[in-house]
């Protein structure tokens, strides 16, 4: 049987965020697809736990000395030191190996992260044969760029750099090389990567139909706008800017109902404005909901909102948003990697607060939109069954090259 | 035939005499009273319990008829420095020495002896109690965990109560910030298609909240938005009030209603010569003044004339008249008006007088020489309205929306220029007849609005 390794730097046994999400839809597909699975997540100890983790997830110790770079405390790095600590020896590299299966076929590095540890591996003569797919999420040296710029850290040029080497050595190292969007191909194949595949973000279809009480008296009755994201930083920085600080835009019955950890990002956030009276009448702050009460959410919302500034790759939450069938605002960032929807008559980009401020105000007094039988046909292609299927041909055959080796 | 409904909340629950917003109200209502058949005029009223209920037609009459009656004895008008309210350390300190009054004599002042070092140990532990009662709180409510407030229209299935039908017309005029549900009323409006006008006075709270009470900027910009999706039509009483009420929609994001400028009436009711007058109008009607109507808060500036008087009395200029203020106190003027009550270079020149009649009003503002409005920031500018509807000249303030009120005929003083205002006061006290001849310009050319003009501006 064919054996594929992942290798990433948080655990994925309850996908919530996006990175996690996409995790566990490669993991699923190619276990789908007939490949025997192991994944080792090497995960900040401080934040997963219990039923979080997976059998063989190694802790990044919230007291290891790799917590320093270059003997430093530097913020919102904790994914790239990550890295360090997997591929040394002295951090948790011997314990990887120890959870390592017998046979390996591929190892996939989701992220740039665990580069260095998936070189470490294949160097260990039992696997000195195996594949090594690269899977970007995103251009992540411009991306921590972006969040150590807004969160004001100084002299983070040697952070920088050292992320994006190991991002370019990923890049042209690894046999087969995969990104979400196609910005993100064009740049890594500036780099002097002949192939780049195109492997998505995608949704999991959920029950559009599900429909209970409790959340008919929870959400407002009238027409509201829904917006679903994690904690990741990106996902909260730029709202008060995007929205102009007021969501006054907003009529007095309805509300921007936020689901996700980023809840209380923000309502920090929404304090800050001059205009957090009107702004918190506005709000329904929903926090982390289970995929049951998830998808009723979902199925409830008039808009979906995609309030996202910064980043590369693309968004998970708009594959959702687009499938939804269901008015879509959102910045143009929000949009990377799904261009091609942008002038559906139900997606509004917005690179203002007026055209945030006239786009909400005209979806929410519309009725409900109807799909044309081809966005119909458009929108099942954002399934994880389809944006994952080259990949995952991809890597098979090159399976199939290496065995008739 | 559709129904027009003009709310009267305002002035049912108003019990003195009517001021600027009341007033508006008060004579809208008088005007719909006395309108003939051509359009039907209901009356309403909105409380959070009963929802909006209908007001008969004799109950709006007797509450205008006490509105307008309404004349309150007055014992003191002499300018009175505001009680000064002992705080708590005052108080822990008074009952302190009381008890220790219990103590021999001898032993009294060996137990302060041994109380005043420890002065700071008492004040630390009292600070220590204070966290922790903070900590208690954040304990028990960590911060992050936001409660969301809802109101009873989200969360049940309560109905809204309205007598209004399909297609009505509904009007609201008074202190709808504070006495409105406005999330209640755009329900009504969307089940009706109800036809809503409402009424911009300033948007003052929000553009300089720091002239305000308390931090309102928030609370007043939800009003505005609210009323901004409400409302069909709002009234603006100036351009400066409508540009400014648009510019601040669209920072906003909200839609933006009709714009109508409406000219607020500016004569007051006619005087009952039975009514009587208190001893202390009396006592200036007979003397050259000059006045300057209006609540003593800080964006009415009452200051840079208190500053302008007493340049002019340093200067020792003569035939200076009376400083007549007419107004409550309002928030924060406590150290102005402990000024006003301790200099003595002003005292019997400058005369506070409070809760005043209408009655009292038109025989202040008939016997005054002129009249002065230095206000900092306006909506309008009811006083110098007033002020020209009878014929007096007005001394007034470049600022904002005062200038719109009379144009050419008055002259216009920066709010903050001191110098300007004493000049301009000296100007006149040497040159009387400067006054003489813009009163005539004023009697040939100022047309005052009518309040029925007013309100058949809105109602019609």
């Amino acid at each position: 049987m064919k054996n594929i390794l992942f290798l990433s730097t948080y655990s994925f046994a309850k996908p919530r965020h996006g990175g996690q999400i996409r995790l566990h839809q490669l993991v699923k597909k190619f276990n789908e697809d007939g490949w025997r699975t192991r994944s080792i997540a090497v995960y900040e100890q401080e934040s997963f736990i219990g039923d979080e983790l997976g059998t063989y997830d190694v802790p990044f110790p919230v007291d290891s000395s790799f917590r320093l770079f270059n003997g430093r405390n530097i913020p919102l790095i904790n994914d790239l030191l990550t890295g360090y600590y997997a591929a040394s020896q002295k951090g948790g590299f011997d314990k990887i190996v120890s959870n390592l299966p017998d046979k390996i076929d591929v190892i996939y590095v989701e992220q740039c992260w665990m580069w260095e540890t998936a070189i470490k591996i294949r160097n260990i003569p039992k696997f000195n044969k195996s594949i090594i797919v690269f899977g970007s999420q995103n251009i992540e040296y411009l991306l921590k760029e972006d969040i150590l710029k807004q969160y004001d850290v100084k002299e983070t040029e040697d952070v920088i750099n050292a992320i994006k080497t190991t991002e370019i050595n990923a890049t042209l190292g690894a046999d087969i090389v995969a990104a979400v969007t196609k910005n993100d191909a064009e740049l890594m194949m500036r780099w002097g990567r002949d192939e780049v595949i195109l492997a998505p973000n995608g949704i999991e279809p959920w029950e559009k139909k599900a429909l209970t009480e409790k959340w008919s008296e929870k959400l407002p009755k009238s027409p509201w706008m829904l917006y679903i994201a994690s904690a990741h930083p990106p996902n909260f920085t730029s709202f008060n800017k995007i929205i102009g600080d007021t969501l006054a835009c907003i009529p007095p019955d309805s509300k921007l109902v936020i689901a996700g950890s980023v809840c209380e990002h923000i309502y920090r956030e929404i304090l800050k404005s001059k205009w957090a009276n009107i702004n918190i009448s506005r709000l329904e702050l929903l926090y982390v909901l289970d995929d049951v009460d998830l998808a009723e959410v979902k199925n409830r919302a008039h808009i979906y909102f995609l309030p996202i500034e910064h980043g590369g790759g693309s968004n998970l939450k708009t594959a959702e948003a687009l499938y939804s069938g269901k008015y879509v605002i959102g910045t143009n960032s929000a949009f990377r990697g799904f261009e091609n929807y942008i002038n559906c008559t139900r997606v509004s980009v917005i690179t203002s607060p007026q055209e945030f401020f006239s786009a909400t105000r005209e979806a929410l007094l519309s009725p409900v939109p109807e799909l044309t039988k081809s966005e119909q046909y458009d929108i099942e292609g954002l399934t994880w069954g389809r944006t994952l299927e080259n990949i995952s041909l991809k890597v098979s055959e090159a399976y199939e090259v290496l065995i008739n080796e | 035939m559709n129904n027009t409904w003009l709310d009267v909340t305002t002035i049912l629950g108003w019990h003195r005499s009517a001021v600027g917003i009341v007033r508006t109200e008060v004579e809208c209502a008088t005007y719909a009273l006395n309108m003939s058949n051509e359009k039907l005029i209901k009356f309403c009223a909105y409380n959070p319990k009963d929802g909006y209920y209908e007001v008969n037609a004799d109950v709006v009459r007797i509450t205008i008829e006490k509105i307008n009656g309404h004349v309150k004895n007055k014992k003191n008008n002499e300018v009175v420095a505001p009680l000064r309210k002992s705080d708590i350390k005052t108080k822990v300190k008074a009952n302190v020495l009381k008890l220790i009054q219990i103590f021999p004599v001898r032993a009294q002042r060996k137990i302060i002896n041994f109380l005043l070092p420890r002065r700071e140990a008492v004040h630390s532990f009292l600070t220590s109690l204070r966290y922790c009662k903070l900590a208690l709180k954040q304990w028990m409510k960590p911060a992050g965990s936001f409660r969301q407030q809802h109101s009873y229209l989200e969360t049940s299935t309560a109905e809204v109560k309205f007598p209004f039908q399909h297609g009505d017309e509904y009007i609201s005029l008074g202190l709808d910030w504070d006495q409105k549900d406005f999330h209640y009323l755009y329900l009504i409006k969307k089940k009706l298609n109800l036809k809503v006008k409402l009424f911009c006075y300033d948007v003052i709270p929000v553009k300089l909240p720091h002239l305000c009470v308390g931090d309102v900027a928030g609370k007043f910009s939800h009003y505005f938005s609210n009323v901004a999706w409400c409302a069909d039509e709002i009234f603006c009483i100036s351009k400066c009030s409508r540009d400014d009420l648009k510019e601040l929609l669209i920072q906003l994001g909200t839609p933006i209603p009709k714009l109508t400028i409406v000219k607020l009436g500016c004569e007051l009711p006619i005087h009952n010569e039975s009514v009587a007058v208190s001893i202390e109008v009396q006592n200036i009607l007979d003397k050259k003044y000059l006045l300057f109507v209006s609540t003593i808060e800080r964006r009415k500036n009452h200051e840079v004339l208190y500053k302008a008087y007493t340049r002019l009395i340093d200067n020792d200029v003569d035939g200076l008249p009376l400083l007549v203020f007419v107004g409550m106190p309002g928030w924060g003027m406590n150290d102005f008006i402990t000024d006003l009550s301790l200099d003595p270079r002003i005292k019997g020149k400058i005369i506070q007088l409070n809760n005043i009649s209408d009655p009292e009003l038109t025989l202040l503002y008939k016997n005054a020489w002129f009249t002065l409005y230095p206000s900092l920031y306006e909506g309008w500018g009811l006083p110098v309205a007033e002020s020209l509807a009878f014929g007096k000249y007005c001394l007034a303030s470049s600022a904002a929306s005062v200038p719109e009120v009379a144009g050419d005929l008055l002259d216009y003083i920066d709010p903050w220029d001191v110098l300007g205002w004493a000049e301009k006061i000296r100007y006149f006290i040497e040159n009387p007849d400067a006054i003489t001849q813009r009163e005539k310009r004023i009697e040939a050319e100022y047309k005052s609005t009518k309040w029925s003009e007013t309100a058949a501006s809105i109602l019609n």
